[in-house]
């Protein structure tokens, strides 16, 4: 294999939830583990499961099936079919993110780009792009700005 | 390049230090001017030393605008020492002077600590001072006068070596005679510019050498003293130094400045004492400072190091200019107080105090040891818990009282602010303070300024009517504002009071009305309610957008900056008469003691302050009473509306729970909660909630924040002033 042939212009972390997979930009992903315990809040909008301690400062944590619209799973649903948290991080904002099963890695080659996604937000999520493979299920790649935006204007929002 | 020099990087943080605290007593004496209406012969004085101070340790630094700003006030205060009549209907101009170099300098002293640090042109602020000084019958002011960006450009080229960009000493007896012909006994900055001031210009520089027989020129040399190690008393070796440096030199400053001051003697032993010295023999300067006991040696800092330190008025000195930029553009009186909050005096007390509690927990950890590995019996174990909770709780009140600063610090902005804005609106107001001695947290003091300053200005905007007005009111023609602060049960109070035109119910909601804002049919909303419009985003009564507020921007900041703090922000108003808006905020932000109450899956977290009573169902049953939808709960003449958590949180009290009435008190008013069981009472350390959630929870459901309990789950911490608050805005349903 010629020198560098591994290099990928982007790598992203890809997770199943609700049948369909999703994935964050590596370098926002934080950590990737079991469900941690959660305290709920209150009233809590749809998705947001309440909030979980990473290194000792309160995170939100989110069902993110319960984020995308039309989901067969509302936030309020149990946590079993969740198995794992990943905890990503935007700027100064972090959040855990439930997913049922982490996929594992998923790379663009150089050259190689996102193809549009723009149709494909879904509820609370936005998506920068989609990784299409073939004999492969389609990636929706969050964008995690927009996404942080979106959940923040909604958590102002009386 | 940076701009200090590694040797200058040194010392950086005590000038900012130094030069804060400087810049704290000047903004005092300005506040004293306003307080008396003139400057007194002492506030003369103070104003001079401390600016003449600064003029020398920001030319040792190499800031050679700052330098020559503070020079020219120096030389305007020197104008009032000489005769204080001078000022006499001119204090506005003086005043003004002086805030405009106060922003500079605060502005400059925040930025030095920047990475790739450049300083800004003083060209604006010299210009101020020199035309006060011109309406004094100083030297005249010239608007050309100031270093500009083309002076920049004609003059020395940047930094030396990594070394600051330092005033060059103008050369030569032509320059001197300038200096003669000019009339005035100093030449710094931009002044006298007809007279062609001994600028060191290419044409400067190109002036003949002075002739055999003239006295050699004064130039400006830095000398960097280095003591011995067996060296003890270092601030004392530290004065013979610049006593004998003075032997032999016109001036002489030296940093750190103020060689009496607390931990100087640390600062030099590790860091050396630099001495600008003007002189026009360095080297007869340096041998008598060699030849004395204690010092190890001297080095001479490079020539573009030389400054204006001794300039004084005899120095024929010019800095050159720096690149041009505006001095910052932000609203007037709102310069950050995060660069002061940056350093904190301790007293020898406050370590002893902590070194105590050290030794202390050191005995506490040999006891606990033992306690774990013994298998004594007879040991109390509660003992232990309660010794070591009694520790925390010292040492915590010990590590809040470092950060301990009087509100009295800030206070010469809002003197600031009222004073600009009554100018420019053509109003007469009065301002005063009380409580400015009260201490609280400077991270808290740095936190509420921003929002006392809007405060402050729109009661002076809005709040007070022009004079004529006032008289048609049968009011006195000058209105006034007053900043009250107290400290009530573990809480800070500031409100801002004004006896202007008050705010109109109908008005307002007219307003929000177009706005949009209401949400309910107007004639359904109460005074208070009506009152707490004027906290919404978006907000303004104010027709005329005027050039301090009627945005509608601001007042709605200012609640929600209260209640980040776990706070509140409230509003009482009558018609005619004026307005009071009152910030409560907690006043510790670290820990504090909380009742855990349980509201069905929630544990909320009622802090210990705000609790007047707990009472259970049966005792409180006499208090309860229904009326107008609500319940409410009466106790010694008392009566409060009910907030049941349980329906505000959405939650279901158990049928075997028992619940209970807590009777809270907040900053606004008092209520009972209604909630479960209370399950203990604990020291809680209180985080923010996370910026995706915090808004909603602190504003809809009264949560300031969480904190990490026994079984690492998160308990809600309870914000009891905005709770009290929605009951007040009818934002909740209650009983």
């Amino acid at each position: 294999m010629a020198e560098g042939a591994n290099e990928v212009r982007a790598s992203y972390a890809e997770f199943v939830a609700d049948g369909a997979h999703y994935a964050f930009p590596s370098p926002s992903v934080r950590q990737v583990g079991p469900c941690p315990s959660v305290t709920p809040l209150p009233l809590a909008r749809a998705g947001l499961q309440g909030l979980a301690l990473h290194e000792g400062r309160a995170v939100p944590v989110y069902r993110f099936a319960g984020l995308l619209e039309g989901s067969q799973l509302p936030g309020g649903s149990p946590q079993d079919e969740a198995a794992v948290c990943v905890l990503v991080q935007q700027g100064q904002m972090s959040a855990g993110f439930l997913f049922q099963r982490a996929q594992g890695l998923v790379g663009l080659e150089p050259g190689e780009h996102l193809a549009p996604a723009d149709a494909a937000d879904q509820g609370s999520v936005r998506f920068a792009g989609i990784i299409s493979r073939e004999g492969q299920p389609p990636v929706l790649v969050v964008d995690l700005e927009k996404t942080f935006a979106l959940l923040e204007e909604e958590g102002e929002q009386a | 390049m940076a701009f200090f020099s590694p040797d200058m990087e040194a010392l950086l943080d005590i000038y900012q230090r130094e030069s804060f605290e400087q810049l704290e007593e000047l903004d005092g004496c300005l506040v004293d001017a306003e307080v008396q209406g003139g400057f007194t012969p002492s506030c003369v004085n103070a104003i001079f030393r401390v600016v003449h101070s600064m003029k020398s340790s920001a030319a040792m630094m190499g800031m050679a605008d700052f330098s020559t700003c503070a020079h020219k006030l120096e030389d305007l205060f020197q104008l009032l020492r000489d005769d204080p009549q001078v000022a006499q209907g001119l204090q506005e101009q003086v005043s003004g002077a002086l805030y405009a170099f106060s922003d500079y300098a605060r502005s400059e002293l925040e930025r030095t600590s920047d990475d790739g640090y450049q300083p800004a042109s003083a060209a604006a602020v010299l210009q101020v001072i020199e035309q006060a000084a011109a309406a004094l019958g100083g030297e005249p002011a010239d608007d050309d006068a100031a270093p500009t960006s083309a002076d920049a450009g004609k003059q020395e080229a940047g930094p030396v070596g990594g070394r600051a960009a330092a005033p060059v000493v103008a050369e030569g007896a032509e320059a001197a005679k300038g200096q003669a012909a000019a009339g005035t006994s100093e030449a710094t900055g931009a002044a006298a510019a007809t007279d062609e001031p001994a600028l060191a210009t290419d044409a400067a520089l190109a002036e003949p050498m002075p002739e055999a027989g003239e006295a050699a020129p004064c130039e400006e040399h830095v000398l960097h003293v280095y003591l011995t190690e067996d060296c003890r008393m270092e601030n004392v070796r530290a004065f013979m130094v610049v006593r004998r440096a003075q032997e032999h030199c016109q001036q002489v400053a030296s940093v750190p400045s103020d060689l009496e001051k607390e931990g100087v003697d640390q600062l030099i032993r590790t860091d050396g004492l630099l001495v600008c010295a003007l002189t026009s023999n360095v080297d007869a300067v340096q041998e008598a400072i060699e030849a004395l006991p204690y010092v190890q040696r001297v080095e001479r800092e490079a020539a573009a190091a030389a400054t204006e330190a001794a300039s004084d008025e005899e120095a024929p000195g010019e800095f050159k200019a720096a690149e041009v930029s505006e001095a910052d553009g932000s609203a007037k009186g709102e310069v950050s107080h995060a660069s002061l909050a940056k350093f904190t005096t301790v007293s020898r007390a406050q370590v002893e105090k902590l070194r105590s509690i050290t030794g202390e927990l050191a005995v506490f950890g040999n006891a606990l040891r033992h306690a774990v590995t013994s298998d004594d019996a007879e040991l109390d174990l509660e003992s232990l818990l309660v010794r070591q909770q009694r520790l925390l709780a010292e040492l915590e009140s010990a590590t809040a009282a470092l950060s301990l600063t009087p509100v009295r610090t800030v206070v010469s902005r809002f003197y600031r602010v009222v004073h600009e804005i009554a100018r420019d609106e053509g109003k007469r107001v009065t301002f005063e303070v009380s409580g400015e001695d009260i201490e609280i947290d400077s991270g808290l003091l740095d936190a509420v300024s921003a929002p006392l300053i809007h405060l402050i200005r729109n009661a002076v905007d809005h709040g007070i009517e022009d004079a004529q007005q006032r008289v048609l009111s049968g009011k006195d023609p000058v209105g006034s504002v007053r900043l009250a602060v107290r400290s009530l049960n573990g809480m800070i109070e500031f409100r801002v009071s004004d006896d202007g035109a008050g705010v109109s119910d109908a008005q307002v909601l007219s307003h929000a009305q177009k706005a949009g804002l209401l949400d309910k049919p107007v004639e359904h909303y109460t005074h208070e309610e009506a009152l707490d419009l004027l906290f919404r985003a978006g907000f303004s009564t104010n027709s005329e957008v005027s050039r301090y507020s009627g945005r509608g921007v601001g007042t709605d900041v200012v609640r929600d900056v209260a209640m980040e703090l776990g706070g509140v922000a409230s509003v009482e108003s009558q018609e005619g008469r004026g307005s009071t808006f009152i910030l409560a905020v907690p006043a510790s932000m670290t820990m504090q003691s909380c009742v855990h109450l349980l509201v069905g899956r929630h544990t909320c977290l009622v802090p210990v302050r705000a609790i007047r009573r707990i009472c259970l169902p049966e005792q409180a049953q006499a208090g309860l009473s229904v009326g107008g939808g609500a319940q409410w709960f009466t106790q010694l003449d008392q009566t409060m509306p009910v907030l049941d958590l349980f329906q505000l949180f959405g939650e279901q009290c158990a049928a075997d729970e028992t619940p209970l009435l807590t009777i809270v008190d907040g900053p606004n008013g008092a209520a009972a909660l209604l909630t479960g069981q209370a399950v203990e009472q604990s020291m809680v350390v209180e985080q923010p909630l996370p910026a995706l959630v915090a808004h909603r929870y602190a504003s809809d459901l009264g949560i300031s924040g969480c904190a990490v309990l026994a079984n690492g789950l998160l308990g809600l911490v309870m914000n009891v002033g905005q709770l009290v608050q929605l009951l007040k805005r009818g934002g909740v349903q209650h009983g």
